[in-house]
């Protein structure tokens, strides 16, 4: 053997040794590093939690003694325990008296007696009743209770509220009083506190500086873009007609939509009289639009014939459902009817438009841009009077044509929803009378408001032309129109109406424009009508076009200018904020104020508590929150300063609370205890009051179920396709899709379960039957490959010994490879119940999210679960909620531990070697 | 050619052992295959009663699986088919009417490495007469352990800690555990597939020793690689080679005077 060692070039054999043992330590020291990741993670997660937790686990109390008042508790004197337990209140007033008593500076003021009050929880009321109910002979006697104190009371004490921070108080510090504030002055004596206040508004300056800083670049912004305006508003008065035209173009094609075609060729149609273009274009609109509603309507009413047999089934099954279903089928023919109305119209305007001249054309159209088709910008642009008022007038005309045509579209749709009833009488009376019903209603009352928008203009056009015959041949010009004859026959006395509302008719109209430019998609409409009129060929078109572009720009401009405005003042606000703190700041003779938004400061003096108003070094005027002794020095060390840092404003528990409960402390009153509410109750709104209870018992019904389900359900069938199935497509396939099942996200199940055990079984919802049915669905398969795999590593020596001595295929199964397998078996169960334990999401599908106030006392009743609770909490608003959270994932964690633990003790206790 | 051969192998062998004792196992031309692969062809064996069968050959030969086939536990192993036919005291095995089961109680099987279950020393050999229902009592059952035991070689050895573990006896102790557990069950028939290879030579001299007793009541079937071992506990020898039959005899004749080349070779140590 060394022969063949030495036939090897020595350096070569040591260099192989030296890989060999590398690759040795690299692979190990991966080991190890991963080894070390995993731990810290989960030592990081758990002492997270778990720091977090801890105060959850204990509660502060009120210790109190309290004479028991009969005259309050009991004054009918019966002492019956169900009158006294039903007293709440009278025991709340007990306790507040017990607590008015010990801090009289509470009792004169309203809000501070509500303060106070607020200290305890409402449930120590509620203990103390019950407390006395139960043994009556404690009325009239004097008690020691323990009352739990309100959450955020008890947040303070544990320190989750806000950071405290005790400060030099040096010297000796005079006391007088003045009518409402004390006044407190010491040599220096403020200074550090003076210091930590001056900091603070510094930084706030700093701050407001930052934001300052911000606003200046935004307004560099606006500038760059203004100047970009401007220089185009140049630009465009000497710009020629032709790259005018371009660029409108170009801003129309940005702004691309169907209708600036149409208002396009309107334009073109109307200047150079050439209509086949827009005829076309027109015509094909509503072509489209009709198929468009055609099969909107077919659909609507296909969903209503689908609803409508659904109804009747379900109706035939006496299902609950069957009048939603109806309702439904309803409301889908209503509007499919509605649109097959809409549909039959379009078309009739589509067949119409081949005959219509321009005027009425354009009517048509702006029933599609749903305003009238005019180049606004002569309004708009026009600084002079007189070439304001033929535009008005012009505008005021196409507006009324476009009105006009929207009446008469609607006349005809109303007549068209009427023979679509009468159509409908025949086939469904149902569905005729809906249509009927509705249909027609709507459609009048917009019928009416059209009419009314119509009067209004034409109350505009009266104003502003008085003489009538000037204006009445354009606007009569339509009055051939399909339209006009329409409103002249739908409603004769719709001018009647007056419009009151009309002011300056040139002002309303004006700014009518200015509306409608910023309406109408940025004005591509009337800039496609215009660019239209340009290209016919129309006199003034280029002027108007030009004045168009003008007008959006200075819109435009406008809205900058406003912008820029807005940033300037507030970065003057801002800057002037920083300006006014630092003064304060930098000013220590004059003292900072405090404000609700500032910490608090509070000095502890002369037997008292005060809250300092304002600090400089060398005084403090502030209030007293607990009165202090006699006026005169005091002593240097003798009294000390505190600093709340969290603003008042900024927690739920008040200065004086704070006081209170510290003066408590201090003299003892406040007892820190366990807190077994949080394993004794069930859920609650009050943080102080919620308990894990009902979860417990929720997960403890559930995992029954699921165990009894899973467990022999799992092994019979891994058992089955072990041992005795046969080896062929069939239960490869089984097996391929257990695997698959086992990695099927849990919400999945939690849907199947929904659908099929509550929808289609109709279990109870949120019951723990249904939940452990879920849950059991999500465990076998874990359960099923555990013990598949248990029963393959039991040695087939032990098979064949059994077979040998004649045993048959079941017997050696249960007698012999079983019992050799169940601590794999168990070990497969209990890590797939522990899985189960903490499964949330298919819990909540099955509706366990919801509030259970008590523990379920069967598989039937409403439950919820550890980890539904934890999802619940950890939702909560309130800031207590965060360590009950953790408190509560800390017991569901010790469950799961305890699962692992018995697993592997299991798996020790049963093992045996062979 | 082979054939030839074999049938006058059987043919002397038949005519030696006719006087000591009938043909228990009979074997007339059993091939086996493994899915699509032959591994025995046409073997024809006669094992009387009261003697000890020696399977020889080298590796790979088919020995296990002609011991396998006489106990039906070919069976359970997936793929695999028995051609030919196996009669037990002139009964077909593989006749539908046999109950596979109860044949394995009629025919004990020993392996190569100990396998006592991981029970009790008493419930390892209790368990056959259990399930066979062959004690009524519980005095009846551990008569039967005893008597099991007794003449397995090991009662003197574990009669005090019968409830302990079987695992916890040593190999050779497990492995006539195991006899004792294949004794109880009242077999008529016992294979052994070579039992004593994963023993030390003082646990072999036992099982050999306890083979020679038990010869005297049940006919033996044993696979050995050990030509010593053949030597010592058979009078019938069979020479096994790629799933043919090539030589058997009387042990005697056929390890001093072998007529086939390959059976010299083998036994002279030549391959295998
Ligand atoms: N379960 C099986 N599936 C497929 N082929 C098998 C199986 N068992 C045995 N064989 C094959 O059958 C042939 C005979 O095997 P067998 O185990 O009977 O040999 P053996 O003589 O007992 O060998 P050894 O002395 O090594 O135990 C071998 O070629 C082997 O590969
Ligand atoms: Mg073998």
């Amino acid at each position: 053997m060394s022969d063949g060692n030495l036939s090897y070039p020595g350096a070569e054999k040591s260099r192989r040794l030296r890989r060999r043992y590398r690759e040795e330590v690299r692979f190990r020291s991966y080991g190890v590093a991963a080894i070390l990741f995993a731990i810290t993670s989960l030592c990081v997660l758990l002492i997270s939690i778990a720091t977090e937790a801890v105060s959850a686990f204990t509660r502060h109390d009120l210790s109190l003694e309290l004479f028991i008042d009969p005259g309050v508790v009991d004054p009918s004197g019966e002492r019956d325990p169900e009158t006294i337990r039903a007293n709440v209140s009278a025991f709340s007033d007990l306790i507040r008296g017990e607590l008015r008593e010990r801090f009289p500076e509470a009792a004169e003021d309203r809000d501070l007696r509500r303060q106070l009050a607020r200290m305890v929880s409402t449930l120590s009321a509620e203990e103390l009743a019950a407390r006395v109910a139960q043994s009556p002979e404690l009325v009239g006697t004097t008690i020691r209770i323990t009352a739990p104190l309100a959450d955020r009371i008890d947040l303070y004490l544990k320190g989750l509220v806000t950071g405290q921070s005790v400060l030099d108080g040096v010297g000796s510090v005079d006391v007088s009083r003045t009518s409402e504030a004390v006044d407190l002055r010491s040599q220096g004596g403020f200074a550090e506190a003076y210091r930590s206040l001056a900091d603070r508004l510094a930084e706030e300056a700093d701050g407001r500086k930052q934001l300052a800083r911000v606003s200046e670049a935004a307004i560099a912004r606006v500038d760059e873009r203004f100047e970009a305006l401007q220089s185009d508003r140049t630009e465009l008065t000497s710009m020629d007609a032709g790259s005018l035209a371009e660029m409108v173009r170009q801003s129309i094609a940005i702004e691309g939509q169907d209708l600036s075609a149409l208002s396009l060729a309107a334009g073109r149609a109307e200047a150079s009289g050439d209509v086949q273009p827009f005829r076309t274009l027109l015509g094909s609109e509503f072509t489209k639009r009709a198929d468009e509603a055609t099969r909107e309507a077919d659909e609507l009413l296909e969903r209503g014939d689908a609803f409508q047999k659904k109804a009747l089934e379900a109706e035939a099954r006496g299902e609950p459902n069957a009048e939603t279903r109806r309702i439904q089928a309803r409301t889908a023919y209503l509007a499919g009817d509605r649109r097959m109305v809409d549909a039959s119209r379009l078309e009739e305007i589509a067949r119409s438009v081949p005959n219509l001249d321009i005027g009425a054309l354009s009517a048509v159209a702006s029933l599609v841009t749903s305003r009238p088709l005019t180049s606004l910008g002569r309004v708009v642009a026009s600084g002079n009077e007189e070439a304001l008022l033929p535009a008005v007038i012009e505008i005021n005309q196409a507006e009324i044509v476009a009105a006009e045509a929207a009446v008469a579209d609607q006349v005809a749709r109303i007549s068209g929803v009427e023979a679509r009833v009468e159509a409908l009488k025949s086939v469904s009376p149902g569905r005729a009378e809906a249509l009927a019903d509705e249909g027609l209603s709507a459609a009048r009352s917009k019928l009416r408001r059209l009419e009314r928008d119509l009067a209004v203009l034409q109350a505009t056009r009266d104003r502003l032309a008085p003489p009538v015959p000037s204006v009445g041949p354009s606007v009569d010009t339509p009055a051939s129109t399909p339209a006009a004859v329409a409103i002249a026959s739908g409603s004769p006395d719709a001018t009647t109406e007056p419009a009151e509302s009309l002011r300056d008719p040139e002002e309303f109209l004006k700014a009518e424009a200015e509306a409608q430019l910023g309406l109408d998609l940025g004005g591509s409409i009337a800039a496609a009508y215009a660019l239209g009129r340009f290209e016919g060929g129309a006199p003034g078109a280029e002027a108007d076009l030009r004045a168009l572009m003008t007008a959006r720009l200075d819109r435009e401009l406008e809205e900058v200018r406003t912008d820029k405005a807005r940033l300037e003042r507030k970065r003057a606000r801002d800057l002037k904020a920083a300006t006014d703190l630092l003064s304060v700041a930098s000013n220590p003779s004059a003292g900072i104020v405090l404000d609700e938004f500032s910490p608090t400061v509070l000095i502890e003096i002369a037997g008292g508590v005060v809250k300092a108003k304002q600090v400089s070094e060398n005084q403090v005027i502030g209030q007293e929150l607990i009165p202090l002794g006699a006026a005169g020095a005091v002593a240097a060390g003798s009294w000390s300063i505190r600093e709340i840092l969290v603003p008042e404003a900024d927690r739920l528990v008040t200065d004086h609370q704070i006081v209170w409960a510290d003066q408590l402390m201090k003299g003892g009153d406040i007892v820190r205890r366990p807190n077994t509410s949080l394993l004794t109750h069930a859920d609650s709104t009050y943080p102080e009051l919620a308990g894990l209870a009902a979860g417990l018992a929720g997960s403890f019904w559930i995992m029954l179920v699921t165990l009894i389900l899973s467990l022999p359900v799992g092994v019979m069938a891994a058992i089955y396709l072990e041992e005795f199935a046969p080896r062929n497509w069939v239960t490869d396939f089984i097996e391929v899709n257990i695997n698959n099942l086992a990695a099927v996200p849990s919400i999945v199940f939690g849907l199947l379960g929904a659908a099929v055990f509550i929808n289609f079984f109709d279990l109870p919802r949120s019951s723990p039957l249904v939940g452990g049915l879920v849950l059991s669905l999500i465990t076998l398969p874990t359960i099923i490959i555990a013990t598949r795999a248990a029963l393959g590593a039991v040695p087939p020596s032990i098979r064949e010994g059994a077979l040998a001595v004649g045993a048959s295929l079941p017997q050696t199964v249960f007698h012999h490879v079983l019992p050799l397998a169940a601590p794999g078996v168990l070990t497969g169960a209990i890590i797939g119940l522990a899985r189960a334990l903490g499964e949330t999401a298919p819990l909540l599908l099955i509706g366990m999210v919801a509030f259970v106030a008590d523990p379920p006392e069967s598989m039937l009743d409403s439950a919820t679960a550890l980890p539904v609770l934890v999802y619940k909490w950890s939702s909560g608003a309130e800031r207590a909620w965060q360590p009950m959270t953790s408190a509560a994932i800390i017991i569901l964690l010790i469950f799961m531990f305890a699962m692992n633990a018995l697993a592997v003790y299991l798996r020790r206790r049963l093992e045996r070697r062979w | 050619m082979a054939s030839g051969a074999v049938s006058g192998a059987g043919a002397t062998g038949d005519a030696g052992l006719k006087a000591v004792a009938r043909t228990k196992v009979r074997a007339r031309n059993v091939s086996v295959f493994y899915g699509p692969k032959q591994a025995l062809f046409d073997i024809s064996l006669d094992m009387p009663e009261k003697t000890v069968t020696a399977l020889i050959g080298p590796s790979g030969c088919g020995k296990s699986t002609f011991l396998r086939s006489i106990n039906r536990m070919n069976d359970t192993i997936e793929g695999c088919r028995v051609e030919g036919e196996i009669d037990i005291d002139g009964e077909d095995i593989n006749d539908r009417s046999i109950d596979p089961v109860l044949l394995r109680a009629r025919v004990g099987m020993v392996f190569q490495k100990p396998n006592p279950f991981p029970k009790s020393i008493f419930d390892n050999v209790a368990y056959g007469a259990r399930i066979h229902g062959l004690a009524s009592t519980k005095k009846e059952m551990e008569a039967i352990v005893e008597s099991s035991l007794e003449r397995a070689g090991l009662w003197n050895e574990v009669k005090d800690r019968l409830n302990q573990p079987g695992t916890g006896l040593s190999g050779g102790q497990q492995q006539r555990l195991v006899i004792a557990r294949a004794i109880a069950v009242n077999p008529e028939i016992i294979l052994m597939d070579e039992p004593c290879s994963a023993l030390d030579p003082i646990a072999t001299a036992k099982i050999e020793e306890l083979i020679d007793e038990l010869r005297l009541n049940y006919c033996i079937v044993i696979v050995t690689h050990s030509m010593a071992q053949a030597a010592r506990v058979s009078q019938q020898t069979a020479f096994f080679h790629m799933g043919k039959l090539v030589e058997t005899g009387d042990t005697e004749l056929i390890f001093t005077n072998p007529r086939d080349t390959r059976t010299q070779d083998y036994i002279t140590g030549r391959f295998g």
